[in-house]
């Protein structure tokens, strides 16, 4: 599939398996044009024995802006993997993502964003949960090429590990090969706060709705970035309810 | 009401509280003094469940249930309230999307229909008004941001929408300027009443102004030391715990 952007657009894209044991590939092509801007929401569910790869390819014009968030809840195997070319000269990225991962699920959020030119931006908030023996990983790449001067690239990933076997990969990656830049990443990986549950469950909140009231809370964060106010709140719901689920 | 026999509970290997025993009949006010490291902040939790506090003796009671077989959200339902004397911080949850959280499971856990959103924010806003709380503040994210003042007042709020049967309130009156004790005073002095008790546990007499107790206990070493009337305070404040502290 193939999207050119013009304009100002929002793109909602939803995966829902109903069947079970499925192999589904997707791959998209978006192609963002000088001046224009994308915001692309992703909601990614599956069967739990599914095994699922989409792959993005994103191209922008310099000036364009493309922001981005991948909302996933695992499967047998699920990777939402997103490839960006930066052009630089103002354009603008924001490339976040949440996962969810509970029962024995998978899911994996790969970026890789390419900076091949000066004065370009990209702000990358990744954030999510895994309890039971949910597996998640995030491989998020930021390369600065030579001669991108300029640029100002920031990640942060920030993990909630609820049991003892969940797990979480991360795989943060900055290569830089210009001088004059400004990157950062951030990166870490927790429990609860078992000061705020105590208080939580003081008040008389149940122990599970406390760890969902707090979990819900952490990952809001990435949801409140999305810009277009129907997406946000259908990524709300959609969050709610992965949460809710035992 | 609340009835404490013999209590004991260790943090770690130390034992803080020694034999502990206490009774505040319905419609009482009970406070607590003693010097630092007494015990009087142990004792608030091991009656609300905090986990690390270990109960190695002895027996809690409230209206005859036995408070420390209980889950603290169990103990919040039967009515147990702690106003926190460090209250915690709830990134991302709205104060009134807590409260209303927990009032609701509150009334849940008692077989009680849920209040609804219309009936919530008319309580929460005749509430807040009572207590100088600005309304708005309670669309911010729980106690971030807020002043030691603010804290203690969204403390009482909490506990004004709560009801709860039994209050202990922990050092409420540290961090708090004259005017703002005397409107956290008003607020915790509208909650008396015939069926209703409370434990005031304060560091100093100050507090004892605006909330007039009908006992005054001194904590030191872990167990009771002295119980008298509303006297027994102003001589504290006269004479130091010094005595006490053998």
């Amino acid at each position: 599939m193939v999207v050119t952007v013009q304009g100002k657009a929002t793109l909602l894209e939803s995966y829902e398996g109903q069947a079970t044991g499925y192999l589904a590939h997707a791959g998209l092509r978006i192609d963002v044009s000088a001046g224009a801007s994308l915001e692309r929401i992703v909601l990614a569910d599956d069967a739990a024995d599914a095994i699922t790869v989409s792959l993005a390819d994103v191209t922008l014009a310099p000036g364009a802006s493309f922001a981005q968030t991948v909302l996933i809840s695992g499967a047998k195997r699920q990777r939402i993997e997103t490839h960006l070319e930066h052009p630089g000269g103002g354009a603008n990225v924001r490339m976040d993502g949440a996962y969810l991962i509970s029962g024995r699920r998978h899911g994996d959020i790969t970026t890789v964003v390419d900076h091949i030119a000066r004065d370009g931006t990209t702000n990358q908030l990744i954030k999510g949960m895994v309890r039971d023996q949910g597996r998640a990983v995030f491989q998020g790449k930021i390369v600065v090429a030579h001669g991108a001067d300029g640029t100002d690239a920031r990640m942060g990933h920030h993990a909630l590990i609820l049991s003892d076997r969940a797990e979480v990969d991360a795989k943060p990656e900055l290569l830089i090969f210009a001088d004059d830049v400004q990157c950062a990443h951030g990166n870490s990986i927790g429990a609860l706060d078992q000061d705020a549950l105590f208080y939580a469950r003081q008040r008389g909140l149940p122990l599970d709705e406390a760890k969902t009231i707090l979990t819900a809370a952490f990952v809001a964060e990435v949801v409140d970035r999305i810009e277009h106010e129907g997406a946000r709140a259908i990524a709300a719901a959609w969050t709610a309810a992965r949460l809710e689920q035992g | 009401m609340l009835s404490i026999q013999e209590l004991s509970a260790s943090v770690g290997e130390k034992p803080i509280l020694n034999g502990l025993s206490l009774t505040v009949p319905a419609g009482e006010v009970h406070a607590i003094m003693g010097p630092n490291g007494a015990g009087k902040s142990t004792l608030s939790y091991v009656l609300t469940g905090r986990e690390g506090y270990e109960v190695t003796g002895g027996t809690a009671t409230l209206d005859g249930v036995n408070l420390l077989s209980l889950v603290p959200e169990d103990r919040a339902a039967k009515g147990l309230f702690l106003s926190f004397q460090y209250p915690l911080e709830i990134p991302g949850v709205p104060a009134l999307t807590f409260v209303r959280a927990a009032l609701n499971a509150q009334r849940k856990a008692r077989s009680e229909d849920e209040l609804a959103a219309p009936a919530f924010l008319k309580l929460a806003r005749e509430k807040a008004a009572a207590l100088k709380i600005d309304f708005d503040m309670l669309k911010r994210p729980l106690n971030v941001g807020f002043s030691g003042g603010e804290k203690k007042r969204m403390e009482i709020l909490q506990m004004a929408m709560l009801e709860p049967r039994f209050s202990i309130l922990d050092e409420t009156d540290s961090g708090l300027d004259i005017d703002a004790l005397k409107i956290v005073a008003e607020g915790v002095n509208a909650l008396r009443g015939p069926d209703r008790g409370m434990l005031v546990i304060t560091h100093y007499q100050r507090l004892l102004d605006y909330i007039k107790p009908d006992r005054v206990s001194v904590l030191a070493n872990g167990r009771i030391v002295a119980t008298g009337g509303p006297e027994l305070a102003l001589e504290l404040e006269r004479s130091g715990y010094d005595r006490y502290a053998a």
